[in-house]
């Protein structure tokens, strides 16, 4: 197993912990699983942080049921609790995926500036669909060398909101700094955002409930490729390939 | 610090949970979905935190503030957040029909209720503010904000009862636009309200009570209650007893109390208490119940009449004789707090609390078999001291007394050679001590000597029903006679039958005490000529009197007291309690009418059911079923706490209580005049016309313009129906009137308006149609003056009526 190791921090709420588990060790890394708690228990600041571990995740699903806004809650634990600068993180080579509700924590802690949210969609009800989704840009260290990719999508708050006294601007800061994207793929929307470093990329779809090709709906269209990977594996891929460089 | 918090998202985004409301609210009320013309939805949050002003800003704004698509609202503390005047007129402006008229629907999950929300905003808050403090307190709600021209307050209260609050662990209430653009809310007072403490609050009602009893010293052991307040045994969850004399023991005791029924949250904790407090004195195997009566001032219109014969005392003398009855056929300490308040316009004069509790070794150890409590009574024996011929009696009566041990058909056993028939039943095991039936037919005689004189060699038997045949069989087999003489009941009484109808009847307790002084001529009493000849209460038919304008939309038409009779308290212009106590050991039956009673009561003026609960001790199928059958045709959610079932008692026991408020306190009107110059109408109509017109508020908006109104007695005849009206309303405060009466009014009310308000009034009843008639005006004098239509005055001083 990998030297490097990849910390999956949870909450009360979170899921897909295990996924994350079986993601890092279908690419070779070596992954642990952490609850804010656990954060504290074993007194893991900044620093143990960046000794410990290369990789950061931040599962979806509800995290603290989503009161006071989805991930808002695990963001002040990190922020105040566990104090860790995750730009710091990101700086001494670190890696931070935040998914779903991992994302909007990734957003309310400020690490792609504060123009951006995530709004609850229209039908004020979690969305359950496959979305094909493109990414822009060349920095994101998460998304090299990949095209469409068709993931899926289960969240609530699926409206990408700019802010609106700075549309123009925090719009062209998103291609002036090179701030990568996850485009739908009409690319209407945003579905994923990645910091300047490329080291730090938040998302709306799952990839690691698609590891293998049979989580897709309809795999069995296809039943030649059942034992071939799924598509969210490849994020991870790259993840693993940018740890052993 | 005590902080409210609003939160919403601004107006240029939509709003897709309030519009998932008003869907939902489509769904059901079509036509009400119409006239919600815009909706918003706000959380809420009420905390209580103990950290410096410029800390809980700082906190509030990591915590709350969502730049990019949120506005919070926290009154002055951080006006940035919000839009440009920092209050909800920022969204209201942005509503497609302006000005509009707005309303406010507020909910906050009840005190009691967990509130898993409110930890993790106080474990946030906390973590913000680097430091935990147990003081920290939060309650989270919603605002719902409405608008809507046509939506009346009926509408409202639909939406809140049906869709967007949980009866069960949220309350609500509605509010103005003038309150929603205002900052009141945030005040301190305002936010500490909701989040006092429920033991504290429990606590200080009872130091509340204390310090209005001072004029009741006498009656009450205060050193007592001051060193119990100071053990640590009265710390939490317990409500410290109410106590009388020295026998009282303390322990934790349910309360169902009239003060409780004031604060719909509280009385929800104190539910909470008691179902803990039953459980855990059911494992412990004995029973304490404590029941509390509420009493209205002695002239409360609810219960003024003396032709009813239903005033306060009344009230409480039958439900104090009800309850010492029952504690002391049950040889239980009873603990009577009375509580006098000085007489006030809307708080209670008269609260009256009662407790009954079973010790804990009363039970179990004196019981043989696990029969039924109700036995049938029989002294096995010669009657005759002589005939006892031989030894084979005593052989043959031993056996058959092993035989029924075996058999399990003995209650219990009582030796009764040397001992009068009283002595034995006297000391008849506590079971048996609810009541006996005796039955004279054809032995009148020997219970005339059996009860004074000693019996012979043989035993007073109480045998279980089931096995009653069989043991009398056992005995004739072994040629012991036999005697059946009674039963054991439960209705508290001592109750002598023959013929099958009851001849005389006594209070278990006086049947003993006055064996005691007086034997002869109690014996004489009971067997010769009854003592008490049972009468059934004659109950009013009708109200024939003033009805109060509490009562415009219900008109109770049954009601006769007892303990099961439902009371309804009104402890401030808002609210309303109703209580039902109900104890099938004092003979009464449980009537649906009750509950139908306490609704249309507790409803009445506008009142909002906030909480309806009930708590059974053995507790009937039939009233279960009452009570489904209540939720099932009003869709009322009641809240049925755990049924405590201890089958040896013997006893049903269920307490009924409702607690609704009047969301608007200025729609509540009372019957008297109140301000000199305020102008006096007549409007025509019965009181079940008005129950569906313009003055119960079914139209119109001006109702809230009337001072008071008055009902017209129609049984009287001629003008002194309306003397009597004008009159009523003029008593309380000694005020004097001035009217015109021109003809005869035949029955309606008359209702006082104030000067400026006079406009807006009468051009409403002449949009909506209501006919009405300026009859005069309310004078300081104390006189009322009447004048007819050929100008003759007839003056009656108040003083006079007085």
């Amino acid at each position: 197993m990998s030297k490097f190791r990849a910390l999956i921090l949870t909450s009360p709420g979170s899921r897909g912990e295990r996924y994350f588990t079986h993601a890092f060790k279908q690419v070779g890394l070596d992954s642990e699983v952490l609850d804010a708690q656990g954060i504290l228990d074993y007194r893991i600041d900044l620093e143990q942080l960046c000794l410990k571990y290369k990789v950061l995740i931040i599962p979806g699903g509800n995290s603290y049921s989503s009161f006071l806004g989805g991930g808002k809650a695990l963001a002040i634990k990190i922020q105040h609790a566990f104090k860790w600068n995750l730009q710091k993180f990101a700086e001494r080579g670190g890696l931070v995926l935040g998914v779903g509700r991992g994302f909007q924590t990734l957003l309310h802690l400020g690490l792609f500036g504060d123009d951006y949210t995530l709004k609850i969609n229209e039908t004020a009800e979690a969305q359950e669909k496959w979305v094909k989704v493109v990414p822009s840009g060349n920095r994101c260290i998460w998304l090299k060398g990949l095209g469409t990719l068709e993931l899926p999508l289960n969240l609530k708050d699926t409206e990408f909101v700019i802010e609106p006294g700075a549309y123009v601007e925090a719009r062209g800061k998103l291609e002036r700094l090179g701030m990568s994207c996850l485009k739908s793929s009409d690319q209407e929307k945003i579905l994923g955002l990645c910091d300047t470093s490329g080291r730090i990329f938040g998302m709306m779809p799952d990839p690691e409930y698609f590891l293998n090709w049979t989580h897709a709906e309809d795999w069995f269209l296809n039943p030649t490729r059942a034992a071939a990977p799924g598509q969210g594996l490849s994020i991870f891929e790259n993840a693993a390939r940018y740890c052993e460089q | 610090m005590f902080v409210r918090v609003e939160s919403g998202f601004k107006a240029e985004f939509s709003d897709p949970e309030a519009s998932r409301i008003h869907h939902k609210i489509a769904e059901l009320h079509s036509s009400l979905a119409d006239k919600v013309r815009w909706i918003r939805k706000l959380k809420v949050v009420w905390m209580e935190l103990d950290a410096p002003r410029d800390k809980v800003v700082q906190a509030i704004q990591h915590c709350f503030k969502n730049k990019v698509t949120d506005w919070v609202f926290t009154g002055d503390l951080l006006p940035s957040a919000a839009g440009a005047s920092g209050t909800l007129y920022d969204l209201m402006q942005e509503s497609p029909f302006r000005p509009g008229v707005f309303h406010g629907i507020e909910k906050r999950k009840r005190l009691s209720a967990h509130d898993e929300e409110a930890q993790v905003i106080c474990d946030a808050m906390q973590t913000i503010l680097g430091r935990k403090s147990p003081q920290d307190r939060v309650v989270t709600g919603e605002l719902l904000l409405v608008e809507g021209a046509k939506l009346s307050q009926s509408d409202l209260e639909w939406i809140a009862r049906n869709w967007f609050a949980q009866d069960r662990t949220e309350s609500w209430s509605l509010l103005s636009e003038e309150e929603l653009k205002r900052n009141s809310r945030f005040q301190s007072e305002q936010v500490g309200k909701y989040l006092m403490n429920p033991q504290q609050a429990s606590r200080s009602r009872l130091l509340q009570f204390r310090a209005n009893t001072r004029g009741v010293e006498q009656d009450l052991d205060w050193n007592a209650v001051e060193s119990l307040f100071g053990t640590p045994e009265v710390s939490d969850k317990v409500s410290a007893p109410l106590i009388q004399g020295d026998e009282w023991n303390f322990r934790p005791d349910m309360r169902f109390s009239s003060a409780a029924v004031n604060q719909d949250a509280l009385t929800e904790t104190e539910f909470q208490l008691c179902r803990h407090q039953l459980d855990h004195f059911t494992k412990q195997g004995a029973m304490r119940l404590q029941t509390v009566l509420a009493v209205l001032p002695e002239k409360n219109r609810l219960w003024r009449s003396e032709i009813q014969g239903d005033s306060p005392l009344r009230i409480r003398d039958d439900f104090e004789t009800a309850i010492e009855r029952v504690a002391e056929s049950t040889d239980t300490p009873i603990a009577v707090m009375k509580v006098l308040e000085e007489l006030n316009e809307n708080a209670p004069a008269y609260f009256w609390t009662s407790s009954i509790s079973t010790e804990d070794s009363r039970f179990g150890s004196t019981r043989k078999t696990e029969a039924s409590s109700v036995v049938d009574l029989v002294y096995v024996g010669f009657q005759d001291q002589t005939s006892i011929r031989n030894l084979t009696y005593f052989e043959n009566l031993k056996m058959a007394y092993l035989q029924a041990l075996r058999g399990e058909s003995l209650a219990f056993s009582i030796e009764a050679s040397g001992r009068s028939l009283l002595q034995c039943l006297r000391s008849a095991p506590p079971e048996a001590q609810y009541g006996f039936d005796l039955v004279v037919d054809g032995v009148v005689e020997w219970f005339k000597r059996a009860l004074r004189t000693p019996l012979s060699l043989g035993f007073v038997w109480g045998v279980s029903s089931e096995k009653r045949e069989w043991l009398f069989s056992e005995l004739r087999s072994r040629g012991i006679p036999f005697t059946h003489f009674g039963s054991t009941s439960l209705t508290g009484d001592v109750r002598v039958f023959e013929g099958g109808e009851v001849r005389a009847k006594v209070n278990i307790q006086k049947f003993f005490k006055k064996e005691a002084s007086d034997p002869q001529a109690l014996i004489a009493n009971l067997l010769d000529e009854p003592v008490f000849v049972s009468e059934n209460r004659v109950q009013p038919k009708k109200f024939r009197n003033r009805f109060s304008t509490e009562e415009l939309i219900i008109k109770p038409e049954l009601y006769h007291m007892s303990v099961a009779s439902p009371l309804v308290i009104r402890p401030d212009v808002s609210s309303w309690g109703g209580l039902v106590v109900l104890a099938d050991l004092v003979g009464q039956e449980f009537s649906d009418e009750y509950i139908d009673y306490v609704l249309r009561k507790c409803t009445a003026m506008g009142g909002q059911i906030q909480s309806i609960q009930v708590s059974y001790v053995n507790g009937l199928k039939s009233w279960s079923s009452s009570f489904k059958k209540l939720e099932r045709e009003f869709g009322i959610s009641v809240l049925e706490t755990e049924a405590i079932t201890h089958p040896e008692i013997g006893a049903h026991w269920m307490a009924f209580q409702v607690v609704s408020k009047v969301s608007d306190v200025r729609t509540v009107r009372t019957e008297e005049f109140k301000f000199v110059n305020d102008r006096i109408y007549w409007l025509p109509g019965d009181f079940e016309q008005a129950s569906t017109r313009w003055l119960a508020g079914f139209e119109g908006r001006y109702q809230t313009g009337l001072h008071s109104a008055v009902a017209i007695e129609v049984s009287e005849e001629g003008p002194q129906s309306v003397i009597n009206a004008l009159t009523y309303a003029l008593v309380k405060r000694r005020l004097g009137a001035e009217v015109k009466i021109q003809h005869h009014f035949p029955g309606g009310f008359f209702v006082s308006v104030s000067e400026n308000e006079r406009f807006a009034v009468e051009e409403e009843w002449r949009v909506v149609g209501v006919e009405f008639e300026f009859v005069g005006r309310v004078t300081s004098s104390p006189y009322l003056v009447i004048r007819n239509e050929e100008e003759q005055v007839q003056t009656i001083a108040i003083e006079d009526i007085l």
